[in-house]
């Protein structure tokens, strides 16, 4: 999936003009909120941590307690699970 | 010629019943023994019968007793004859007119005086002069400094009752159940109590088992293990002759946990794993040391060189191999243009405490692709890589988390390879 990653090193569904492009299959199926709440340090280059900890890419790891994260993504999942069935069933989809 | 004299009868019996009531008789009385009679008869006052002596009667007086005239020697005595002399009135033996009365000296009554040795005997003293003490009471008081009731409870200084003193309340002398010699450091002794409380030598306590102690003393270290512990050692290697539950503690300059080991002075020691030696080889195990109220835990080594307490399992597919080498993990990739091994570890890793992940890693043969993954969190890596120390940012995973890795040799490798873990270890 296509993200995008400030000076931070902070993912971004969306790329404000200073933001560097990355395909990252990891983030496939994610929401915006998950893949939002991580950090991804591309291999070759480090991003230093506030308490002076070095972390060379690649990685990735969530910025964001991570059970948030895991929430929003579920619920995602949820609704798109019901979206998929809404259309399976036939059902008016309202947008 | 004498005269006849003619003397009537009645007149002659009247002079009989004289005689005769004088002499007490009823005899017939011839009349020429009437003068006789009559002479003898006694006048006065019979005295016969009487047995008063001189010394019944009153001096100067007399008294005719059996005939006799007897002149008394009782003397007359007046009060002027009593002589008192301290209790004792004395009353000379005579005849005293009436009611007499002697005054004896008098004195008052002495107030006694109080006093209290040191011995604590009270003493009641009065000087009593001569003479007669009417009834009544005298009284004397001495208040002595009283205590009252108190509760003293020792401390570092002697604490005093004072002398002198009368006791109105009890005195309490605290006492504590804690005075044994088990809560007392072995070579001091309280209040006569000697210590026998050896301690651990070191400002900390090592302790085993599974259940994470409560209430723990600061500096208290935890070592999650069901083999008792026999002994322990802090040093950067191993030790040489370990007993069979010994455990080390391995220090090094970069472990996170600081532990000041001497009660007084600063000595430090950074621990930055702990192992114990059971059946022949150290194990890796879980440690947390209790400071500043809370439990911290030490570098934790999910895997080093060859040691670990998880359990590793491996799924390589086609043209791949996994294992748990010597001294690292193993995967391999047996051809040069594919391979993929997948490596799993459980059980999963409360991650809570740790902020970052540091894995020690090596790849070899071509373009392969490693991945370290921790929950979310993943290190990866494509192509060459020498012997080298990466990490992931943990800090915002809680919660327990698994631990996997793969390699996955593309069409781009042309090289078999192996990529090596040596160490996992989480700070």
């Amino acid at each position: 999936m296509k993200i995008y990653i400030d000076n931070d090193y902070k993912c971004h569904v969306t790329n404000n003009g200073d933001m560097r492009e990355f395909d990252v299959p990891f983030f496939d199926g994610k929401c915006a909120d998950y893949i939002e709440g991580h950090r991804y340090v591309p291999q070759n280059e480090t991003w230093i941590r506030s308490d002076r900890v070095e972390f060379k890419g690649g990685m990735i790891a969530p910025f964001i307690n991570y059970a948030k994260l895991e929430k929003a993504q579920l619920t995602y999942e949820k609704e798109q699970a019901e979206l998929a069935l809404n259309i399976l069933i036939g059902n008016e989809v309202n947008e | 010629m004498a005269e006849l004299v003619i003397a009537e009868k009645s007149e002659l019996t009247n002079i009989a019943n004289a005689i005769r009531a004088k002499t007490e008789t009823a005899d017939t009385l011839a009349l020429s023994e009437m003068p006789q009679m009559i002479m003898d008869i006694e006048t006065g006052v019979d005295t016969s019968d009487g047995t008063a002596t001189a010394s019944d009667i009153l001096s100067g007086k007399t008294a005719y007793v059996d005939g006799t005239k007897v002149t008394g020697n009782i003397a007359t005595k007046t009060s002027s004859d009593l002589t008192a002399s301290g209790a004792t009135v004395s009353v000379p033996a005579g005849y005293y007119s009436s009611g007499i009365s002697k005054s004896v000296a008098t004195a008052t009554q002495a107030t006694p005086s109080i006093s209290v040795d040191s011995a604590g005997k009270i003493t009641a003293s009065a000087t009593q002069t001569a003479g007669y003490v009417a009834a009544g009471t005298k009284s004397a008081t001495k208040q002595l400094t009283a205590q009252a009731a108190q509760t003293i409870t020792p401390g570092t200084s002697n604490k005093t009752i004072a002398s002198g003193r009368y006791l109105t309340g009890t005195q309490t002398i605290k006492g504590d159940a804690n005075l044994v010699a088990g809560n007392i450091k072995s070579g001091v002794t309280i209040f006569n109590v000697a210590g026998s409380f050896e301690g651990e030598g070191l400002n900390l306590v090592v302790v085993g088992g599974t259940t994470q102690p409560t209430s723990p003393a600061d500096n208290t270290i935890w070592v999650n293990t069901s083999t008792t512990i026999n002994g322990y050692a802090f040093s950067k290697d191993a030790p040489t002759s370990p007993t069979s539950g010994m455990v080390w503690f391995e220090t090094n300059i970069g472990g996170t946990a600081s532990i000041n080991v001497d009660k007084e002075n600063t000595v430090m020691i950074y621990p930055i794993g702990c192992k114990q030696y059971i059946s022949g080889a150290w194990v890796l195990k879980p440690v947390m040391t209790y400071q500043d109220g809370q439990w911290q835990d030490w570098i934790r080594f999910l895997y080093n060189y060859g040691e670990t307490d998880l359990t590793f399992s491996f799924s390589p597919q086609q043209f791949a191999n996994g294992f748990l080498g010597e001294d690292y993990i193993h995967l391999e990739s047996t051809n040069k243009y594919s391979g993929t091994v997948n490596m799993s570890a459980s059980p999963a890793i409360d991650l809570t405490p740790y902020t970052v992940a540091k894995i020690e890693i090596e790849n070899t043969g071509g373009y392969a692709t490693m991945t370290i993954y921790l929950g979310s969190a993943y290190w990866q890596y494509k192509g060459e890589l020498s012997k080298t120390t990466v990490s992931i940012d943990i800090s915002s995973l809680t919660g327990e988390h698994s631990l996997s890795a793969s390699r996955i040799t593309n069409s781009d490798s042309r090289a078999v390879g192996i990529t090596k873990i040596w160490s996992i270890r989480l700070e």
